[in-house]
């Protein structure tokens, strides 16, 4: 007798998913009839078909992630008025660079595994970043947990060319460069790649204790962090933890990764 | 709204349940609902991978696994959150695992790719056949026997 394998498991009960999708009204007429025909003589099956009924039931928190809004007037800078913000916007980069002490090494990744699901494939810019420990480094995932002193490295892949800026951003809303080290150079030309590119700057963290994103911009045209510092103050201060940040610039491809500061002694 | 917003709320409110289930496999009930909001965020931005050859339901479950296993095996790098996690992982009550292939895959977690963890969990905890778990894994049935066979080697000798 041969079974469905998408409904049963190898000692021919049910599988969890199986039970799961009858209970949301998810599976095909053949798969039900099979599903509830075996739940009329497995005793095992129909106490976990019951423990599971019970535990669909309660009720789900509230969805705290929804989609990047679309660009708007508010967030998106004219090419004009981002110029006047060159002279004006200097001694933010300065604070910015206390912020986070560049440091200018290279960090090797020890054997990185790229996860399959940030790899390109179709999106035009990925951001993998990377914390040095002794024992090598380590890619880290949105959320990752962080502290005070850790090393990070970047890399970017990309289908396009463009000029490449990363930043970073911590609770104080004041942006900080990753790459470039030099925020008045601005965005970086860059050659479109699609296997990662391992950048050669890194940033040491300072104990400013929150959240800590890292963006990544690939722009047509050589933005840099004095021009995207005020649309990013403006759209930061009402960010939640969990949401991504608005698109800072429509000429500009974004991606970011969310880092949690732990304090030190944690 | 657009069509992205609504495509990712109303997958929540139809499969949140399903995949707060999977997550508390992995993890306890403390962490569940904030797992369950990371795999929420990672279905936003690789939603692009669902090319509808099977439910939704079958994609999250495979995607809730792999989030799942992917913040698993990152703590465990951090020895003392890998004994603090894998103790509460390992140790849930499934029906058709073998106890023993159970403690050698614990043992042997950090040596293991990401491949081979997936599939030993499909099979030693989830109790899939080799059909199932190609299907999900995407390889071939031998592949599966393979991995499954280095799989055994690779914690026997970790022993």
């Amino acid at each position: 007798m041969s079974l469905d394998p998408s409904i049963f498991t190898r000692d021919w009960h049910l599988q969890d998913l199986a039970l799961e999708r009858l209970e949301l009204d998810d599976l095909d007429p053949a798969a039900e009839r099979s599903v509830r025909d075996h739940l009329t003589s497995c005793l095992a099956c129909k106490a976990r078909h019951q423990a599971i009924v019970a535990e669909l039931a309660v009720p789900l928190p509230e969805l705290g992630i929804e989609a990047a809004p679309a660009p708007t007037a508010s967030n998106v800078v004219p090419l004009s008025v981002r110029r006047s913000f060159l002279v004006a916007g200097g001694a933010g980069a300065v604070m910015a660079m206390a912020a986070a002490f560049m440091v200018m090494t290279l960090l090797q990744p020890a054997d990185p595994q790229p996860d399959p699901e940030f790899q390109v494939r179709g999106s035009e810019l990925s951001l993998e970043v990377y914390r040095q420990d002794e024992k090598g480094a380590v890619r880290l995932q949105d959320g990752d947990g962080v502290r005070p002193g850790d090393h990070l490295g970047f890399r970017v892949a990309s289908q396009e060319a463009g000029y490449l800026l990363v930043l970073g951003i911590d609770s104080t809303l004041e942006p900080y460069p990753c790459y470039p080290a030099d925020p008045s150079r601005g965005a970086q030309a860059w050659a479109a790649s699609p296997r990662p590119v391992q950048l050669d700057t890194a940033i040491q963290l300072d104990a400013t204790p929150g959240q800590e994103r890292i963006v990544a911009l690939l722009c047509d045209e050589p933005v840099g962090l004095d021009i995207l510092t005020p649309p990013l103050r403006q759209v930061s201060a009402d960010l939640q933890p969990w949401q991504d940040l608005p698109t800072l610039d429509v000429s500009c491809l974004q991606r970011e990764l969310r880092l949690n500061k732990l304090d030190g002694a944690q | 709204m657009t069509r992205r917003e609504l495509d990712i709320a109303a997958l929540y409110r139809q499969y949140g349940a399903l995949v707060r289930r999977r997550v508390r496999r992995f993890f306890s009930d403390e962490e569940a609902d904030d797992v369950l909001q990371e795999v929420f965020t990672r279905v936003l931005t690789s939603q692009g991978s669902f090319r509808g050859e099977s439910s939704p339901a079958t994609w999250l479950y495979q995607v809730t696994t792999r989030h799942c296993l992917n913040r698993l095996r990152d703590r465990a790098r951090r020895d003392e959150l890998w004994v603090e996690r894998g103790a509460v992982y390992w140790s849930q009550p499934v029906a058709s695992a073998d106890q023993e292939a159970r403690a050698r895959l614990a043992q042997a977690w950090r040596g293991l790719d990401e491949q081979l963890v997936t599939i030993g969990v499909y099979y030693h905890l989830d109790g899939l056949t080799h059909e199932r778990i190609a299907e999900l894994v995407g390889c071939s049935r031998r592949t599966v026997g393979n991995r499954l066979t280095e799989l055994a080697e690779r914690t026997r000798g970790a022993k």
